[in-house]
């Protein structure tokens, strides 16, 4: 029996007699005393201590068995998968003028029409339902309540069929909060409205500074007013957008939530992320202060300090977790307005990460966006693969143009990674 | 003298795994609870 190549040992705040063992392919965590460590590479463990650490994946028979099977991990998870997913693209129009909107230039006066409705709705039609327990479509623009009836409309239609196959359809929104008004989701909860994932970036004057409206007002008040309104009748997810400038003035966005009486029983989860940099070809002009790699030693500091700063107020996170990427997905779409397919909402416009059309199918991506470039024997090797698998392609493609290869995160998690199960074990996630 | 191994966390079921899915964004820490039908 040897360590699991996929075992990360860390300090543990009991004392140096003792250490945190995590397993970054199921995420399994245990406190066990030093000199068990050394006792797992001596053979010196008791057949009961053997017993449990196999049990929880921290052992192993044949290291080459388990990289194996590791090849067939994100197989094994698209088997496992009960759900049906789209995001759709209603629309690349918007009220608020973010300076940093990754659709940039992409954006405009595009809405799906009554046609691609209606190609949308019958390829759902055509599409395999079986070992399905759900249908889910994320509605996302551009702005999404900009489309509130067509939202309506695909919602009674794919509602309809859905039940008439023994599945559950819902739905959530990707909206920027200024029309999320009790009144829309009075509408939209029977139609299958499960939540809503509103973004406020900071405090009022970094967040108004972000995400004004177009016509150069704040939007930040309009925001959480709406999220007072509707969080007692919709799941509210608040997330955030942050920069090298600007992140350390996130949590004083947490205090004032909690101070307007938005506390972790009204909206359960917060959830910080970096800005990313879009291509020349779709950038807003005027914004270069986003990052462009995990490699950004400043995204160490701010990913820990963030996650701390939420979670000390008692909002949930996400814990850490291998969860697959939307693109490793099969049975994952993003649907456009104008009815292209894509693997990821990043790269909608894109004509060579276009897989397909309503009109017709979706053609395998996994070859031409590079989906299994993971599979060769440095990432295996990695001790941080299945919390990676290759890394973001979207922010490969933005960075070298293309989504060959691996976007390494090693260097990113070899900074994160002990800060991020330490809260884990602390929060108790 | 018996040690003890202090089991913080199980380890996840491959269900709950497939569950969830990585958002548009969430390039760093890629882990993203199934937000939206958690409750499915």
């Amino acid at each position: 029996m040897v360590l699991s190549k996929y075992t990360k040992i860390y300090p543990s705040a009991e004392g140096a007699d003792s250490r945190i063992l995590y397993s970054t392919k199921n995420a399994a965590t245990i406190i066990v005393p030093s000199g068990m460590i050394d006792d797992i590479e001596k053979g010196g463990l008791s057949e009961e201590e053997k017993e449990t650490l196999v049990g929880l994946g921290f052992l192993v028979e044949n290291p080459d068995q388990e990289k194996r099977e590791m090849l067939g991990f994100i197989s094994e998870l698209n088997a496992l998968n009960k759900s049906l997913r789209y995001v759709v693209v209603l629309n690349l129009d918007c009220n608020l003028g973010c300076k940093y909107c990754f659709e940039g230039v992409r954006k405009g006066k595009f809405y799906l029409t009554d046609e691609v409705e209606a190609r949308f709705v019958d390829f759902v039609k055509r599409s395999d339902l079986s070992n399905k327990k759900d249908l889910q479509i994320t509605f996302y623009g551009g702005e999404p309540l900009l489309s509130m009836e067509r939202i309506i409309s695909i919602s009674k239609k794919v509602r309809t069929f859905a039940e008439s196959k023994g599945i559950q359809y819902g739905f959530s929104l990707v909206t920027n909060g200024t029309r999320l008004k009790p009144e829309v989701v009075r509408r939209l909860t029977p139609l299958g409205l499960k939540s809503a994932k509103v973004t406020l970036d900071g405090p009022k004057r970094v967040h108004d500074a972000f995400r004004p409206f177009r016509y150069g007002s704040g939007s930040f008040d309009i925001i959480v007013r709406n999220i007072e309104e509707v969080c007692d009748s919709v799941r509210i997810q608040v997330g955030g957008n942050y920069t090298r400038g600007n992140y350390r003035e996130f949590p004083l966005l947490v205090d004032y939530l909690m101070d307007r009486g938005l506390t972790p029983g009204k909206i359960p989860m917060i959830k910080f992320d970096p800005v990313v940099n879009e291509s020349s070809e779709f950038a807003l002009p005027d914004f270069h202060d986003g990052c462009d790699s995990t490699e950004e030693p400043w995204l160490v500091e701010a990913t820990i300090l963030l996650r701390e700063e939420v979670l000390k107020r008692g909002y949930r996170q996400p814990k850490i977790m291998p969860s697959p990427c939307v693109m490793a997905l099969d049975d994952s779409l993003i649907v456009n307005y104008d009815g292209t397919l894509y693997k990821c909402p990043g790269m909608i416009g894109r004509k060579e990460c276009c897989i397909g059309d309503v009109a017709s199918s979706a053609n395998n991506s996994r070859g031409s966006h590079g989906l299994d470039d993971w599979k060769n024997e440095d990432c295996l090797a990695c001790s941080y693969l299945p919390l990676c698998f290759g890394g973001c392609k979207y922010s490969k493609l933005v960075r070298d143009g293309n989504m060959r290869g691996v976007n390494c995160k090693k260097k990113y998690f070899d900074g994160t990674l002990e800060g991020l199960v330490a809260q884990d074990v602390r929060y108790d996630l | 003298m018996k040690r003890e191994i202090v089991i913080v966390k199980k380890g996840v079921d491959k269900k709950v795994m497939a569950a969830g899915m990585c958002c548009h964004g969430a390039m760093l820490p890629l882990i993203f609870e199934p937000v939206i039908f958690e409750t499915m």
